[in-house]
């Protein structure tokens, strides 16, 4: 494993990007709006599908269609809040998660039925990567690690330093009382899904460019990006990203880790030979983190503090 | 011939699938319980099936037995929902139910791994017996919830609190309504198998749980009867549009991901406008002099 | 003899000390009244004697035997049963069902007896049934029996849930501001209502949080005053309503308790 160290790691920290850019949209309409949007993920396929669009079949270049696809995948998602969920904000939280199971089901069989479910990729030159401190990385991964951390960083600029990023953090915080203080929160609502989707749909396109698109993408991280939303708590922004980076880690690194040691105490006892997770079953890794979590610490790692 | 070996076939499917969303619908509809998962029960129902008619166990005994491994799954299920409120156990019911096809999937020596298991045992008349099945079931849930027992669940449905401070052990009875989820729904996941005659992991996908989401859906949270409807509605909208492949221009897979379209459509539509369904709902009128 | 008795009792959130370690006694065959300002820890004291939520520290005895850290399911089986500020009625059963419902130790809540002895359970459907009509009655609520309870008005449903309480038939009736957002006529018919159907009756006990104070003077025989956790006055309505270090923890917050002026 030691070999494959560094290759292991940079592999965590893509995981950990991805997760962490399309979860932050997450995180933010699960706190405001109280209801796991289990439509989230399908902003990310339609951001990357819309990428494919204008990239592949318009012959558009790759930043131009990446920049027009978020842009529109967030329309996108302030739409869908416009026309199906603002209508239910008074009436709890199943209703609106069932919904929202609903529009991923369209969603995600809407981009198959226009594209077909064949593997796409982009018009982009197949790159064998370059070696970095011992991994190799593509051109497509280096743009994936930066622009999310430009982003994240970003956002977090946005989140302190804007009277927008102010009102957020208010109506975040205590939705009544943002309404009292004269805040139009439904506002603040709409730029929240129009950030969060856009996000979502950029991290798309990323991914794609990174591996390649598929329609169910977005329904196989569906339950990862829930993880890392959970992880760090709902409505944490910072908490997300700490998600996202756990969950990168053990996904990558949890198959090599040989459990047997933590019960033989190190080597003191001899109870067990060796004890690790089968490679097979490292698509169940967040599935099993995320019941876990659920049952002993819905709060998250980082609780019920926001981005203050 | 054709017709009829489909009508069959149709009548089969359906009834199989009214079970599971019977079950659905005890846990969602009356118990409040939202199982993203709910496949789970139909997994273990199925495979239970299997592996017991591969070593020669009779129909019979192979149903009840699905039966029981599922209610006992509901069971330490019911656990899980103890102190969960209704999204996280959404959550965290879809990831168990993905678990536990992962399980099935790599764990060769259980059943057969991607392989599945096949087997060859066929119950005759079996088409009138799904049917007679789902009516007993429907009977069941009525019968259930027709009773004080059904009573205190339809209060909890709206909350623990009430009936907390009236003295009912709400555990006890979320307890027993994933017991009872879980029984039908081994039914249905037996029946299955039995039709089949060959399972395999690929049959436990999620959406096998959504497409009943939408059946209970459409039919009217907690209305039994507009469930079988739902049921009903699904399945003819499913079948119909396979032979629409013979009259439009599209490809099959095409077609396929236009249903789903309709089906997610329709959930949200049915959630947006008809929260409580499209059948309405019938109250209990009582005689007081 | 105390049928309530609460020692020491203590509760936080957070750095918030809602109950600061009060000790009060309810006494058997009374109308105790709980009143104090807002945020004095008089509902967070209902809902940890009723079980809803944990206490920090202290001792709730309930005829006799403790009963804190109980469930509230349990503390409910004893006879003790709560109302809630916000109406908690079953809003898609009818009048009749929240009433059925609410009736204890129903043979029919256990599945298997619904199946073994059938007969039992009908019987008792039987008298639960005549027992609801008859609350009804009490109630004039007879015409709504098969109404959705969501379809009743704001008044209506604290009759229902007072007729859920009839039904529950408890040893010590916790009722949290009945009185609360009805208007004044109704008020008078529901004190007229538990004076005769509750109050007269042997073997009830009623501890009644209130913000009015005519309702608190016109059914209590005792009144416990809270403020800031803690119990720092009681006595019978006339003693309180004149007692100075009362008057000075509403005039603190400035605050009167309704009613005083009219």
């Amino acid at each position: 494993m030691y070999l494959m160290m560094p290759q292991l790691v940079l592999n965590s920290l893509i995981t950990s990007a991805e997760l962490a850019i399309v979860g932050l949209g997450l995180t933010m309409c699960f706190d405001i709006l109280k209801f796991a949007n289990f439509a989230h993920t399908e902003l990310a396929v339609m951001g990357a599908y819309l990428g494919f669009l204008f990239n592949v079949q318009l012959n558009w270049s790759l930043p131009l269609s990446f920049l027009l696809a978020a842009v529109l995948t967030g329309l996108f998602g302030m739409l869908t809040d416009r026309v199906v969920f603002k209508r239910m904000r008074e009436i709890g939280d199943v209703i609106p998660m069932i919904t929202s199971l609903g529009l991923s089901i369209a969603m995600r069989n809407g981009v198959r039925a226009i594209w077909g479910s064949d593997i796409r990729v982009y018009n982009v030159e197949l790159s064998a990567g370059t070696r970095l401190l011992g991994a190799y990385i593509t051109p497509s991964q280096i743009w994936l690690l930066s622009i999310v951390f430009v982003a994240m960083i970003g956002f977090h600029l946005l989140l302190k330093r804007t009277k927008l990023g102010k009102a957020m953090r208010a109506t975040s915080d205590n939705r009544a009382l943002a309404e009292a203080s004269s805040i139009d929160t439904e506002k603040v609502v709409l730029f929240v899904w129009f950030i969060g989707a856009a996000f979502a749909g950029l991290g798309g396109c990323m991914i794609g460019w990174d591996t390649q698109l598929d329609p169910m993408m977005g329904f196989m991280i569906v339950i990862p990006v829930f993880c890392a939303v959970l992880l760090g708590g709902i409505g944490n922004v910072y908490g997300v990203m700490l998600g996202a980076l756990i969950l990168g880690f053990v996904q990558n690194f949890g198959i090599f880790f040989d459990f047997g040691g933590i019960i033989n105490l190190g080597g003191a006892l001899q109870i067990v030979d060796r004890l690790m997770i089968p490679v097979d079953y490292k698509p169940a890794i967040p599935f099993v983190i995320l019941v876990i979590i659920l049952l002993f610490r819905p709060s998250g790692i980082m609780g019920k503090q926001k981005g203050k | 011939m054709e017709l009829f070996s489909f009508l069959h076939y149709w009548v089969t499917i359906t009834a199989i699938y009214s079970i599971f969303a019977l079950s659905l619908n005890f846990q969602y509809g009356h118990g409040g319980l939202v199982n993203f998962g709910q496949v789970f029960f139909f997994c273990f129902g199925a495979y239970t099936v299997a592996i017991s008619a591969n070593i020669g166990v009779n129909p019979t005994v192979s149903i009840v037995l699905a039966m029981g491994v599922s209610g006992f799954v509901g069971y330490l299920m019911s656990y899980t929902a103890r102190n969960m409120g209704g999204t996280y156990w959404g959550i965290a019911t879809l990831s168990v139910g993905e678990i536990v096809r992962l399980v099935f999937l790599n764990e060769d020596w259980l059943a057969g791994g991607a392989n599945g298991i096949s087997f060859d045992v066929k119950i005759p008349y079996f088409a009138t017996l799904t049917v007679i099945l789902t009516v007993i079931s429907f009977g069941f849930t009525k019968m259930v919830m027709h009773s004080p027992f059904g009573r205190v669940l339809k209060t909890i449905r709206e909350g623990d609190d009430l009936p907390l401070s009236l003295g009912k052990d709400v555990f006890n009875f979320k307890k027993k309504t994933m017991v009872i989820g879980g029984i039908l729904g081994g039914l249905a996941g037996a029946l299955f198998a039995y039709q089949k005659q060959f399972i395999n992991p690929e049959d436990f996908f999620p959406i096998e749980t959504f497409i009943v989401w939408a059946m209970v859906v459409v039919g009217g949270r907690g209305n039994d009867m507009g469930t079988l409807f739902g049921a009903i509605i699904v399945q003819i909208f499913y079948v119909g549009t396979r032979f629409a492949k013979d009259f439009l221009p599209l490809g099959g897979d095409t077609l396929a991901a236009l249903r789903m379209v309709v089906i997610g459509l329709l959930i949200v539509l049915i959630m947006m406008y008809r929260s409580k369904g499209l059948i309405p709902g019938k109250r209990r009128i009582y005689k007081v002099e | 003899m105390m049928l309530l008795s609460i020692h020491k009792l203590r509760k936080s959130f957070g750095g918030l000390r809602a109950l600061d370690g009060v000790s009060l006694n309810v006494e058997e065959d009374t109308v105790t009244g709980l009143i104090g300002p807002n945020g004095s820890g008089k509902t967070t004291l209902f809902n940890v004697v009723s079980g809803f939520l944990p206490k920090d520290g202290g001792e709730v005895y309930f005829k006799g035997k403790r009963i804190d850290g109980l469930s509230p399911d349990e503390i409910a089986r004893r006879g003790l049963i709560r109302t809630f500020q916000i109406d908690q009625s079953a809003v898609e059963m009818t009048v009749l069902e929240n009433l059925l419902v609410s009736s204890p130790s129903q043979a029919g809540e256990k599945l298997w007896r619904v199946i073994r002895s059938f007969g039992k359970v009908l019987r008792e459907e039987k008298d639960n049934l005549n027992k609801a009509a008859s609350i009804l009655d009490l109630l004039g609520l007879k015409h709504l029996a098969n109404e959705y309870a969501g379809n009743l008005s704001g008044g209506q449903r604290k009759l229902l849930s007072l007729g859920r309480m009839l039904m529950a038939e408890p040893v010590l009736y916790l009722l949290d501001e009945p009185t609360a957002g009805v208007n004044p006529t109704l008020i008078k018919d529901l004190l007229a209502f538990l004076r005769r159907e509750v109050i007269s009756k042997k073997g009830t006990t009623i501890f009644i949080i209130e913000h009015n104070m005519k309702v608190i003077s016109s059914i209590c025989d005792e009144v416990i005053v809270l403020d800031s956790g803690l119990r720092i006055a009681q006595g019978t309505p006339p003693e309180i309503q004149n007692n100075e270090k009362v008057l000075a923890c509403y005039l603190a917050r400035r605050r009167k308790p309704e009613g005083e002026s009219n």
